[in-house]
């Protein structure tokens, strides 16, 4: 008995922990996405040639290199770069999109940790929020393989219309394919089936407590 | 569908529930919820313990009612 108490007290506290983190984690993240809208709207208002001086403004000291060969970000070189503002416009929103699932994993985590932490361990609510945390897990996926394609391709675009030789655009561009992460999809797959294992544990713990 | 008859026995017994439940070893909760139905299923060990607490046969307790639906 003693020894189940204290492994209660500790479940106890390593779930109160948790609910914290997740707690502090949907804060960050409601704001990191407040953030985001608000720079996606000013990337939709603000002219092209607004963009490209506070660009000149900020990267007046930047360096990019890669194997072996440095590229030095000059003011002449922004000129000459055309920025496609569409594509601009819509990885902004969809980096904003892309905090969404984060944020409603978060949202689910801390759900199911508060049922935990009132001793609710196996129920059919618990079991949906861990199946939701799954459905979300996959869109991620989905939606990390969208947004890298989209980014590589605003790179590309950009750097072809550059004022650099072949050479250099060849070392720095970036293909433009969809690459899907099939890792976070198959853990998204597995969390998906405990969730419907813990749906049958729910139904049997419902059966137990209505047995006298 | 399965009745439970319990509160009759209770009564010719004049016995409270709460009497019951303490002899029985089971809370309050369950035992009412044996008596109004709510109960799935009842354990053959809970059986044998309301049985001789009530000095009855389980056919007094449990009754089978055809289910018109």
């Amino acid at each position: 008995m003693n020894g189940q108490a204290v492994t209660h007290k500790r479940f106890k506290a390593l779930v109160t922990f948790m609910y914290v983190l997740s707690f502090a984690a949907i804060i960050l993240l409601a704001l990191g996405l407040i953030g985001m809208l608000i720079a996606s709207f000013a990337v939709l208002v603000i002219p092209v040639d607004t963009l490209v001086d506070l660009i000149k403004g900020s990267a007046s000291d930047l360096t990019i290199e890669s194997e072996g060969i440095s590229l030095i970000v000059t003011e002449e070189l922004i000129n000459s770069v055309q920025i496609d503002k569409t594509l601009l416009v819509i990885m902004a929103f969809l980096a904003t999109l892309s905090l969404v699932p984060f944020l409603m994993i978060a949202i689910y985590l801390s759900r199911w940790l508060k049922n935990l932490k009132n001793g609710e361990i196996l129920n059919l609510k618990n079991s949906k929020y861990i199946e939701y945390i799954a459905y979300f897990i996959i869109l991620v996926s989905v939606m990390d393989s969208i947004m890298t394609f989209i980014s590589t391709t605003f790179v590309s675009n950009t750097l072809n219309s550059a004022m650099l030789s072949q050479e250099i655009v060849e070392q720095f561009s970036l293909e433009s394919t969809i690459e899907i992460n099939f890792m976070t999809i198959f853990a998204g797959i597995l969390i998906w089936i405990i969730a419907k294992t813990m749906q049958y544990g729910s139904f049997l713990q419902d059966e137990y407590d209505a047995t006298v | 569908m399965i009745v439970v008859r319990l509160d009759r026995v209770l009564a010719d017994r004049k016995m409270a529930l709460g009497e019951l439940a303490e002899k029985v070893g089971i809370s309050n909760v369950n035992l009412s919820n044996l008596k109004t139905g709510k109960a799935k299923a009842i354990r053959f060990s809970t059986l044998d313990a309301i049985c001789k607490a009530l000095d009855c046969q389980p056919a007094d307790i449990l009754e089978y009612e055809e289910n018109l639906d």
